[in-house]
């Protein structure tokens, strides 16, 4: 541990960094989905807007466009990354 | 300071800025540079390469947030190949 | 910072889009929601998806008031317009 180490995590940090990017969550059922982040909460529950829905890659082909925005549930939530 | 005292996060704090290989439970790994890691042990990595089965499925160029609520190992050094 | 549970108050009396674990998939007007998921839904529609004969079949299963339990939610949206 660095001395005086601050409170803000690394987890925390990237998280508040990334709110308005474009990013891609993946859930552990394979499930990818790839939107703008809205928001996010210390569950990794997670609000997507312009979601697009894929299997495991993009390369996959589109499953599904969602219009509307998209709550993920955090505890289905295996990554989020930056797209 | 035996080498009891050694606290297994210690080892993982020093990886920091480093290669890490990050596996599941499941058949999935995760190897990239760790950024850092928080209580639950939710691991930051930048540009990763995800596996499942050993097979390569998708590269993240930019950083990725890994949930802790499934991770088996952490092995500093990367994946090897 | 509006947390992802507040904006899901902005569906409240809407109709909302649920996907389930295990190819299920609902939707109805949302009535309520806690932390956990939990949700009750009226006017509501299961479609549940099974692979039979290599084929993919669905089934629906209809109830005017439903309690589900937050275990199974993976996402909640709008529906989209078909």
């Amino acid at each position: 541990m660095s001395t005086s180490e601050s409170k803000t995590t690394a987890s925390a940090q990237f998280l508040s960094n990334i709110i308005g990017q474009s990013v891609v969550v993946k859930l552990h059922n394979g499930m990818l989905y790839q939107g703008v982040l809205e928001s996010i909460d210390g569950f990794m529950n997670i609000a997507l807007n312009q979601a697009t829905e894929h299997y495991e890659t993009d390369a996959n082909g589109l499953l599904h466009r969602y219009d509307g925005d998209v709550f993920v549930r955090g505890t289905q939530v295996l990554y989020i990354s930056e797209a | 300071m035996s080498l009891a005292e050694i606290l297994p996060l210690e080892i993982i704090d020093k990886t920091v800025g480093q290669p890490m290989w990050v596996m599941l439970t499941s058949h999935r790994e995760f190897s990239g540079t760790l950024i850092g890691y928080d209580d639950f042990v939710n691991v930051v990595l930048e540009d990763v390469v995800e596996y499942d089965h050993d097979q390569e499925i998708k590269r993240h160029a930019g950083k990725m947030l890994l949930s802790g609520n499934n991770i088996s190992m952490l092995v500093p050094g990367g994946k090897r190949v | 910072m509006e947390t992802p549970l507040d904006l899901l108050k902005l569906n409240l009396d809407e109709k909302v889009f649920v996907k389930l674990r295990g190819a299920r998939e609902m939707t109805g007007t949302l009535q309520a929601f806690d932390s956990h998921c939990n949700i009750v839904l009226s006017n509501a529609t299961e479609t549940i998806y099974e692979f039979l004969e290599g084929e993919l079949k669905s089934n629906t299963k209809s109830s005017e008031m439903v309690f589900v339990r937050g275990d199974s939610v993976t996402l909640i949206t709008t529906p989209s317009e078909e």
